[in-house]
């Protein structure tokens, strides 16, 4: 027995030996495919492309069929449930995903890392963007998670069932929100953000009159439901806005991977032809002899010609115009130039002319002093000067088309009526969200039918539905929400 | 088993018998046991010649002996073999002792140790290489379909290179494998799923989206093995059973026992084996189609010669025209349908597998077996092949100090080339689906020679263009040809065991073994752009590009040092002891270059580099190491060889369990405990005489833990960022500006190992005289503590949150039958086998408050884990119902309204499978034949869903598509009662193409199935036969598996075990899966 005893007694030694020395070949398990920190300089243009990734795809598609920019071409089969008013909870899963753990976590993380490194900048930046996002989710969506958003790891507290606050209190924190970027913005920052910043290149001062001008958008949409709360928010809002040249928006190239992301969208779908011109935009462009028309679409053979709104049950093949390459949505394009353009084309979060008329609409509902028809047609203008028409075309429409005439003598609601339906022009193809939400807000423009493949009668959709995402991993979902039940500050019957 | 193969062998030697010419003499006799009983089986061969038979029921035994023989060797399980000399009456009594040595029916335990079956206290199945072989399956791990009881066996296509899924006793793991472990000679290897496409996108349930994207199967790891290698497969089904494997061992294990060169009758000299086999493979299972209705959209262009809709005009068999006008011609054929259109597309796939083998030495001192096979194939689709090679050598060798060591050692080397499934535009099966009836897809092959099929041929004005009749569809020829999608993978796997055995108690052996694969795969995605022959009509059809390449490494290292150490406490009782040590490391890396065709593309056509590319190429490099150490120990008592009790013990410390460098809390230990009493022993003389003649009762406990995945326990990190809607992407480098996101993942930092307890107990019985044998197990399992990345609300800021929650139970029972009903001295003998197998999966809970999270499927239809359900419940869109779940319909429209909230469609779990099997054995020839079934479960298609939306569908031409009352409707009283649907009729039309394309609750079908697993029939040429040449003996058969299937009423469309999940969780999903083939052949097998 004797060496067996010996044997065991090495044996057993030998064991304990490996599994000591194991000790460090053990600790392995830090994730080499990742890193472990990202300065914000990394964080900011990231969480950039995907707010644009959002506006720009999705929300462009429902808001410029929801707005009749574009309807469902008959060719094709994409979009339909969009015509029929009848998407389906998942449609929206992408887009909140985006937005809440791509674009705005991103800044959550940056704006961290920037309050760590003293870098105010940064972390102004990363307030306004967040503001604008969070702006951006709720007017869709109405009631969303917000004070307890964005903190489902163990070191954020863990909270993985945020609840949904009001949207009335959501745009409470907005508002401050946004004083508070704009302030971090006046402070002096040695380090300024700079070709990573791919709205701004850093200047802070443009980003200033961004936050000015994102919080009149913000309080306008309250024009409804609180005047009061506008009145006394306003008179602190001196300026500077966002002037000529000064859009917010993210210039994509034509380089494959960075391309704007609808033109992208249509790529992956091997260009398919879905998206065609609307008839309700492309005759109400006609009957005002528009320049702008062959801007934001491409002719057909046969000329200008919309396929009335939802009609994709009509036969394939008949003539119909397509978006222009600025829209980035051009299926057709048959120069090389046009091919680039329409990839290259930029995504618009909030333009010059936008915040003209949001300051035309302020003035003539009294909200700020000033001369509501010289702001409106300091809209048209920056407008037309976007898309390379001469100040002198847009007199000319501003002369002779109904829509370019101000009602200076008439009602506010006559002259809210203009400046809407005008903005709404304004924003063919590249803001079609907010032509929508626009059209929830103040029913302009008047002119618009219900798409003929509506499933819910003459209704028109007044929100996004949740996204399954949310209603089957949240406890605290509050319950679906119809499509035509509108947002809190959608209150103007 | 054994006790098969060697009557097997026995009465293929014995019928030579009856052709001898020479002087020979009857020699008659009985074979008894120690009481007087007969032995029926035992087998009888005259020493020195090939010659024998075997008893009968009561032992009875007559053989014509040749005169210059005089000793007869007789052999019987469980007894001691014996040689007697014919007394001079021709007349003898053969008493034989119980062997006490030999293993009697020995089987291969964890830790590739034999143990004798009677001595476990689990469950143990084992299949030798002749049930293997029996029909040529070319996936080792789907020749045990059907032979196993507690295997729940999926082969996704039955072909070469195809996925094989082993699940036993159930799913245990949420989110995790629930493979059973491969063993290969005592060392665990490598059986990685190897579904590939392009990069799959995160979506709203929260994982990988596969749909409208392709995906390559290139089959499990674990089917690399040659078949011709195995000498015998245990199947290990429980945790108590594979508990010393530790983490890997909650699912089960799977040990495959290769070939050596001792053991073998005949020992003496080199046996060289020649076997070769030659497969046809054709298409299993064709869809159902319609007949009456082709080409065009009767609510748009209703004779549109562009669509892939058979939604057009009834066939009226007048010519018409079709395709497109090409330099003012036009094709034009009468507008009836074609029954073959979709069948004419396959060809015959064929198969020649060849393999030699060399087994020699002796059991005293060194053995060798030398294996090289290979494996030529072309597969159905044109141009799609699967070819293997592969080389094993085997050997072991005692040296003179009491020290011992042998090395198994096989190199393997596979290239294919295969289709892609699902419905990209590479999907060869999913173009040709949307073929319309009537178009005749056999000419479509001449798409090179003829404009009016193909691409880029020019016009009068010398413009490239495309004639090819579809619109929206490509030719499936074109694809077949231009998108590519290979694999080639080398691998070497082994090990090396030196051992020292001092004396009859001590044994000491350490064994190291390796698995090295190295794969290289490829992707081609033709870029294209053609203008139609007929513009304005036809769109521009294009195809940006894509290329893929992809290299990946790994190694699995596997050492084990193990101590035995038996002693006799008494002259009743006997100890054993083991000890162990293990260690095991992985390592895998990944470079992959993508060009993706969708966000980025080629630059020149039909040039396949990295370099040609439109925008920077997507490159990535993935490093994954896992390390572990564990040491175990096992406990046994031997008492009178009746009473057996066994304890294991193990102790882990894994590397996934490290965090933020520290190194507590990384320990787990886990213990088990099996006693197996063999009651006919103790009872011996309750039971002599009895129909009993072997019975044993066996239990066992087992708590097996398992740790993490490599970096579960991380923070979420950041890595370059890539921006992603609904198809398209946006990816930095933006410009020339870096960016970088957050990670999606946020994870619980104080991961615990997940747990799997489980309890067996069962019975094995022989009964009368060994006719009879019968096993029963029952087993209830419960897992815990499940590490599951559980889908977060994104409103979190996370889309995934990994913790440890809930648990899985399993339950279940199965039984195993063999049964001889006729064995006569004449050499005929029946035998009978059968299987039963019910498991009950229930998923028991999730964390709080969270009711599923999903596994598989796409946005409409998800495959979950649901809390209360079976796993892998399908989980999607569906009609809106009243309380008694007839559907409602639309008064105006007649169709059926869509319920607001998905609903829950049954799970891929079946009721019960069953095998039922027979064999037939006369003179040289050997017949067998092998049902199984399936019955229960559901299974997904899209194979269907995109027939119903292209009105291929035989469903599709009900009523002769006039409208009609959706079947079993009701209409909503608006008071909260429904009336019977008797008037309002629904179209068809809008149905299928319309509706359906968003509620996917009618495409969740039955996935119930019989199928002639396997049958061949085969004769063994005599001795005589090769009297004057080499050859020692020989044989030839046919053989065919998967030869037909029989499913139920409502799935006319595929065969329910096809699947583009692979081997993975996403089961019982045809998202237009590759059709799975039935396979036929003829074997020649000789040995020299």
């Amino acid at each position: 027995m004797k060496p067996n005893l010996k044997i065991l007694v090495t044996f057993l030694g030998v064991m304990l030996i490996s599994a000591g020395g194991c000790r460090r070949a053990l600790d392995i398990n830090q994730n080499p495919n990742i890193a472990t920190a990202a300065p914000p300089e990394l964080l900011l243009p990231s969480a950039q492309v995907q707010i644009a990734s959002a506006v720009g795809v999705d929300m462009q598609i429902y808001g410029s069929y929801w707005a009749q920019y574009w309807t469902q071409s008959p060719a094709a089969s994409q979009y339909r449930n969009i015509e029929r008013y009848s998407p389906s909870a998942s449609d929206f899963d992408n887009v909140w995903l985006l937005l809440y753990s791509g674009a705005l976590k991103d800044l959550q993380q940056m704006q961290l890392q920037a309050n760590n490194l003293g870098r105010p900048h940064y972390a102004g930046i990363g307030k306004l963007l967040t503001a604008y996002t969070f702006q951006l989710i709720t007017d869709v969506w109405g009631d969303v998670p917000f004070t307890e958003a964005l903190r489902g790891s163990p070191s954020e507290g863990l909270i993985l069932s945020p609840k949904y606050d009001a949207q009335s209190v959501i745009y409470d924190h907005l508002l401050r929100m946004v004083d508070t970027g704009i302030s971090l913005m006046t402070r002096n920052d040695p380090k300024s953000p700079g070709s990573d910043d791919l709205i701004y290149h850093g200047d802070a001062n443009t980003w200033i009159a961004f936050g000015n001008s994102l919080k009149l958008k913000m309080l306008m949409r309250m024009s409804y439901v609180d005047p009061g709360r506008v009145t006394s928010e306003i008179s602190g809002l001196a300026g500077p806005f966002l002037e000529e040249g000064e859009d917010a928006l993210i210039s994509f190239s034509a380089t494959a991977g960075n391309r704007n992301p609808l033109s992208a969208e249509i790529q992956a779908l091997n260009y398919v032809t879905n998206i065609v011109a609307s008839k309700t935009s492309i005759d109400s462009l006609l009957a005002n002899q528009d320049p702008r028309i062959d801007i934001f679409y491409e002719p057909s053979d046969a000329g200008q010609i919309g396929l009335e709104q939802g009609n994709y049950n009509a036969t394939p093949g008949i003539p119909l115009s397509l978006p222009g390459a600025v829209t980035g949505a051009n299926t057709n394009l048959n120069t090389v130039t046009e091919i680039i353009a329409g990839r290259s084309a930029a995504v618009k979060l909030l333009t010059s002319y936008e915040t003209y008329f949001l300051r035309a609409e302020a003035a003539a509902r009294n909200f700020i002093a000033g001369n509501a028809q010289d702001l409106f047609e300091s809209g048209i203008r920056a407008n037309f000067s976007t898309y390379g028409l001469s100040d002198s075309l847009a007199d000319a429409y501003i002369a002779n088309s109904y829509w370019g005439q101000y009602p200076s003598g008439g009602s506010v609601e006559e002259q809210v009526r203009h400046i809407i339906t005008q903005k709404w022009f304004s924003m063919n193809g590249t803001q079609g969200v907010e032509a929508w939400t626009e059209l929830r807000r103040t029913g302009y423009p008047d002119f618009l039918p219900f798409s003929v493949t509506s499933l819910i009668g003459a209704n028109r959709p007044q929100r996004f539905f949740y996204p399954s995402v949310e209603l089957t991993r949240n406890q605290n979902f509050p319950g679906q929400k119809g499509i035509t039940e509108p947002v809190w500050w959608d209150v103007k019957q | 088993m054994k006790k098969l193969l060697f009557l097997l062998i026995v009465v293929l030697f014995s019928q030579g018998l009856q052709a001898q010419e020479e002087e020979e003499r009857r020699v008659t006799g009985q074979v008894v046991d120690e009481n007087g009983e007969g032995i029926p089986g035992a087998g009888i061969s005259v020493k020195g010649t090939a010659l024998g038979t075997v008893t009968d029921v009561d032992g009875n035994f007559g053989l014509d002996v040749p005169d210059n023989y005089t000793v007869l060797t007789v052999q019987a399980i469980s007894y001691a073999s014996q040689d007697v000399t014919i007394p001079p009456g021709n007349s003898v009594t053969v008493r034989l002792a119980p062997s006490a040595r030999e293993l009697q029916g020995a089987v291969v335990t964890a830790l590739a140790i034999r143990r004798e079956k009677r001595e476990i206290g689990y469950s143990a199945t084992t299949v030798n290489s002749d049930e293997i072989n029996n029909a040529n399956v070319v996936n080792p791990l789907s020749s045990l379909q059907g032979k196993v009881s507690g295997a729940n066996i999926t082969s996704s296509t039955g072909g070469p290179g195809g996925s094989t899924r082993i699940v036993l006793r159930g799913e245990k793991s949420i989110t995790g494998n629930n493979n059973a472990l491969i063993v290969v000679d005592g060392v665990p290897i490598n059986n990685s799923n190897r579904l590939v496409g392009p990069a799959r996108r995160l979506t709203s349930q929260g994982f990988l989206d596969p749909s409208s994207l392709e995906q390559i199967d290139f089959g499990n790891r674990g089917n690399d093995i040659n078949p011709e290698d195995i000498e015998s497969i245990t199947v290990l089904k429980g945790p108590a059973a594979a508990a010393l494997y530790g983490s890997q061992a909650a699912n089960g294990a799977i040990m495959i026992t290769t070939k050596r060169g001792v053991g073998r009758p005949g020992a003496e000299k080199t046996e060289i084996t020649y076997a070769t086999n030659y497969t046809i493979s054709s298409v299993l299972r064709y869809p159902e189609f319609q007949d009456k209705f082709g080409q065009g959209d009767v609510h748009g262009i209703p004779n549109d010669r562009r669509e892939n809709f058979s939604w057009g005009l009834p066939f009226d068999g007048q010519m018409r025209p079709w395709g497109q006008i090409v330099d003012g011609r036009q094709l034009v054929k009468p507008y009836e349908n074609q029954p073959d259109n979709v069948r004419s597309f396959f060809r015959n796939g064929k198969a020649w597998e060849n393999s030699l083998s060399l087994a020699g030495g002796n059991a005293e001192s060194s053995s060798f077996y030398i294996g090289l096979n290979s494996l030529n194939s072309t597969q159905i689709t044109p141009g799609t092949f699967y070819d293997k090679y592969g080389i094993r050598f085997n050997g072991s060798t005692q040296l003179s100090n009491k020290f011992y060591s042998s090395i198994n050692v096989n190199y393997i080397s596979i290239n294919s080339k295969v289709e892609a499934q699902g419905q990209g535009d590479n999907s060869v099966w999913s173009n040709l689906l949307q073929t319309p009836r009537d178009i005749p897809v056999w000419e479509l092959e001449r798409f090179n020679d003829d404009p009016f099929y193909g691409y880029g041929h020019k016009d009068t004005a010398g413009v490239a263009r495309y004639g090819y009749y579809g619109a929206y569809t490509l030719n499936p020829y074109w694809v077949a040809e231009n998108f590519e999608n290979r694999s080639k993978s080398d691998r070497v796997l082994g090990n090396v065991v030196v051992g020292y055995k001092p004396n009859d108690l001590f044994n000491i052996f350490n064994r190291v073994g390796g698995d090295i694969v190295s794969d290289r795969f490829t992707a081609t995605s033709l870029k294209y752009e053609y203008l139609p022959f007929e513009e304005g009509f036809y769109p521009v059809q294009q195809g940006q590009g894509g290329y893929t390449e992809q290299t990946s490494n790994s190694i699995n290292f596997y050492n084990d040092l193990i101590a035995n150490y038996d002693k006799a406490l008494n002259d009743d009782l006997t100890l054993h002891v083991l000890l162990g040590n293990n260690i095991q490391y992985s390592r895998s890396t990944v470079l992959s270059g993508v060009i993706d065709p969708a966000s980025n593309g080629l630059i020149i056509p039909g040039f396949y580099s990295l370099t040609n590319a439109q925008g920077p190429v997507n490159a990535t490099n993935t490093r994954i190491e896992n390390f572990l150490v564990g040491l175990y120990g096992s406990l046994r008592l031997d008492y009178k060889r009746q009473l057996f009790l066994e304890g294991t013990a193990r102790n882990d410390w894994s590397s996934t369990l490290v965090r933020n460098n520290s190194l507590d809390n990384i320990s787990f230990f886990y213990p088990s405990v099996n006693a197996s009493w063999v009651f006919t022993e103790t009872l011996k003389d309750l039971t002599a005489g009895n129909i009993i003649s072997y019975g044993k009762l066996r239990a066992g406990y087992a708590s097996v833990g398992n740790a993490a995945q490599p970096y579960y326990n991380n923070d979420p990190g950041f890595s370059s960022a890539v921006s992603s809607t609904g198809f398209g992407v946006v990816r930095f480098p933006f410009n020339t500006v870096p960016g970088f996101s957050y990670g999606n993942t946020s994870a619980d930092p104080d991961l615990k190992p997940e747990r799997t307890n489980s309890w067996e107990v069962g019975a094995e019985l022989e009964l009368l005289r060994n006719r009879v044998s019968l096993e029963v197990s029952y087993y209830t399992q419960k897992s815990i503590d499940q590490i599951v990345p559980l889908p977060a609300a994104p409103s979190t800021g996370y889309s995934f949150y990994i913790t440890n929650v809930g648990e899985v139970s399993n339950k279940g029972i199965e039984l195993s039958l063999r049964a001889t009903p006729i064995s006569t001295s004449t050499g005929f003998r029946w035998d009978i086998f059968g299987t039963f197998t019910k498991n009950q999966n229930r998923v028991e809970s999730l964390i709080g408050g969270v009711d599923q999270v999903a596994i598989g499927g796409h946005s409409g239809l998800s495959i979950v884990a649901s809390v209360g359900k079976p796993y892998g419940q399908f989980y999607g869109t569906d009609f809106e119902r009243d309380p008694q779940g007839r559907v409602v319909v639309d008064t105006a429209t007649g169709l059926p309204r869509v319920a607001a909230n998905p609903a829950y469609l049954g799970s891929y779990q079946p009721d019960f499978l069953a095998s039922w099997g027979t064999t037939l054995k006369y003179k040289g020839f050997t017949f067998n034949v092998l049902f199984n079934t399936r019955q229960g479960g559901k299974f997904y298609s899209a194979t269907k869903r995109n027939m119903d939306f292209v009105g291929v569908a035989a469903e599709t031409a009900e009523n002769d598509r006039q409208p009609y009352i959706y079947p079993n409707s009701v209409i909503d009283q608006g008071d909260g009662s429904y009336a019977q649907n008797t008037s309002v009729l629904m179209d068809p039309y809008d149905y299928y193409t319309g509706l359906l394309q968003n509620v996917e609750s009618p495409h969740v079908i039955d996935a119930s199935y019989v199928k002639l697993r396997e049958t061949s029939l085969y004769y063994t040429f005599p001795e005589k036969f090769f009297e004057r040449t080499p050859i020692g003996s020989g044989s030839i058969g046919i053989y065919a598996n998967n030869l037909f299937i029989w499913t139920s009423k409502e799935n006319v469309y595929v065969d329910p075990e096809v699947n583009t999940g692979g081997a993975s969780n996403e089961q019982g999903y045809d998202f237009v899966a590759r059709p799975s083939l039935r396979n036929y052949g003829i074997s020649l097998r000789i040995t020299f």
